[in-house]
């Protein structure tokens, strides 16, 4: 495929100071069951490419699925025409300096590929998880998910630049509804759609899948009789996958440079963060260390490069508190003036590429599970995330969890229902007391990132120890 | 474009419709964009393109089971 298109870049005659290519190839296999009932046996094949054009200053785009070397010279050639209109109505100065020529490649390691199951081999692993999680009248409805995706992504510039990555993802869900009398609760394995990796079937069908079957559906069963969370502001602890939504919405989302710029602020919002808080703000306690990791093996949004060729490194956004970089490409460094990473990113071919998260990670810390738990004389340990929301600078938050547990004299003892806490990022973040270490240290994704217009959905990652905080507001449910 | 389109996804679907056998049934259906989008940003342009497409969805039941394939469409055959 390099080579076809490079010979189709070859054969363009256009006056533009440069041109690139970023053809993908996506096959999407999802299988659903509900209460062991099919609900989903679809196959997906996507194809395209993206051409863009930098001509007088100017990018333009063109999308198309035709890539024969005509389809893909009437894209160049409209994608030019783009350029050219543009050309004195530009935001910026588009320099092919932006558009790095680098050749490289990245695949995703994948131990058990996905041929090596059958249709029916993965229903019937969806069936018998919809039934083991049956273990009781009260449970009124289960289900289970499992979506195997493979893309391949080809990357050429008439400036050199050839890049191919391939990159197996699997995206798994089962989780069940509970209900008694006027009492109905919902638990799923560690929340909607959040075990998302690169890999292949090994991932899902790990020696602890049938433990965490078990634990979701007796857990369901547990918060039908629970306790609803107090009011009370106290130590909050959070799990990883609850740590997931909230590293991503409070600094994945405010870290991104094109919100800062303004670029997103009619659809995804802008920032509380401005381009002099870079180098500067104490966006958390010196316990705070967050990177971009495009490195770790089985994150879902691990990557060699980012769809404009830019090579991708890990790299501190906050070190001990301080905000150091941001999320921008290097469109949008220039800019605004900050340093940023590698993450210009479009969900597809037909999409040109955006400031987006990627691998954002809280680095671990130094406390075991039970020391972290055994230091609190009152807290609420909260698991998995159930619900979000938070205003379109990223500033003030209201998160409510699936599973919560009371802390008292360092001991988890009673479970808790519809737990929720609220507080502003630059609060939240500056009371984290305490960090796990790398035995708490687990990863989670979502393939449902949105932003831009046309809308993009991605792919993120999130790898978080647990970590309490300090005087967090509380609140259950009942009220 | 759209008269080629529409004369190719008939083919198809009378193509199928030939080939089913008993208890079997399906839905084909087309879905194709022309599309162009111009992001602004203080009244200036930030991102200009165009959008070509076109996909297949071939949903197929048999004895009261379904499963559904998409596929894309591009009006003629793929070169590469």
């Amino acid at each position: 495929m390099i080579e076809a298109l490079s010979q189709c870049l070859d054969a363009l005659s256009l006056p533009a100071d440069w041109v690139g290519i970023r053809a993908v190839k996506e096959s999407i296999n999802h299988r659903s069951m509900r209460d062991q009932m099919p609900q989903r046996n679809s196959r997906a094949l996507d194809w395209g490419a993206m051409v863009e054009v930098i001509a007088q200053g100017q990018s333009g785009y063109a999308a198309t699925n035709v890539l024969s070397p005509e389809g893909l010279r009437q894209a160049a050639e409209a994608a030019y025409q783009q350029a050219i209109a543009a050309s004195h109505r530009g935001l910026y100065s588009v320099s092919p300096a932006l558009r790095p020529a680098i050749t490289g490649r990245y695949q995703s390691a994948q131990q058990k590929p996905f041929d090596a199951l059958s249709p029916a081999d993965i229903n019937d692993v969806l069936a018998r998880i919809c039934q083991q999680l049956q273990v009781s009248d009260q449970i009124t409805q289960t289900n289970a998910t499992a979506i195997a995706s493979e893309t391949e992504t080809w990357f050429v510039s008439s400036s050199g630049a050839e890049i191919y990555q391939q990159f197996f993802l699997v995206e798994t869900h089962f989780g069940v509804t509970a209900q008694d009398a006027g009492i109905v609760q919902q638990r799923s394995d560690n929340g909607s759609l959040a075990r998302c990796y690169q890999g292949g079937w090994e991932v899902f069908l790990g020696a602890d899948l049938w433990q965490r079957v078990d634990r979701v559906a007796q857990q369901a069963i547990e918060l039908l009789s629970a306790a609803d969370c107090p009011d009370v502001t106290t130590t909050l602890v959070l799990a990883p996958d609850q740590m997931m939504l909230q590293i991503h919405e409070s600094v994945g989302h405010p870290l991104e440079l094109d919100r800062i710029l303004g670029d997103e602020r009619n659809y995804a919002g802008g920032s509380f963060v401005s381009s002099e808080d870079f180098g500067d703000l104490a966006y958390g306690s010196p316990l705070m260390n967050v990177t971009f990791d495009p490195t770790v093996a089985g994150e879902l949004a691990s990557y060699s490069f980012d769809d404009t060729g830019a090579p991708a490194t890990r790299e501190y956004l906050i070190r001990a508190g301080i905000l150091e970089r941001g999320l921008g490409s290097l469109e949008s460094q220039m800019r605004l003036g900050v340093p940023g990473v590698a993450c210009a990113r479009a969900s597809t071919w037909n999409r040109p590429a955006v400031d987006r998260m990627a691998n954002i990670n809280l680095e671990p810390g130094d406390y075991t599970f039970e020391d972290l738990i055994g230091n609190i004389e009152h807290g609420v340990y909260m698991q998995a995330n159930r619900s979000w929301s938070i205003d379109d600078q990223r500033y003030k938050f209201q998160f409510g969890c699936e599973y919560a547990q009371l802390i008292e004299q360092g001991q988890l003892t009673k479970t808790l229902r519809n737990p929720n806490y609220r507080a502003t990022t630059p609060q939240f973040w500056q009371s984290l007391m305490a960090v796990g270490d790398r035995s708490t240290w687990q990863v989670y994704g979502t393939p449902f990132c949105g932003k831009g217009e046309p809308n993009q959905a991605i792919r993120v990652g999130h790898g978080a120890p647990v970590c309490a905080f300090e005087a967090v507001e509380i609140f259950g449910g009942a009220s | 474009m759209k008269v080629m389109w529409e004369a190719l996804f008939e083919q198809l679907a009378a193509s199928l419709r030939s080939q089913l056998r008993s208890r079997e049934a399906f839905t084909l259906t087309l879905t194709g964009e022309s599309s162009q989008f111009v992001r602004f940003n203080q009244a200036k342009v930030r991102q200009s393109g165009l959008v070509r497409e076109g996909e297949l969805q071939l949903s197929f039941t048999k004895d009261g089971r379904v499963g559904d394939r998409s596929l894309p469409f591009t009006g003629e055959n793929p070169q590469i």
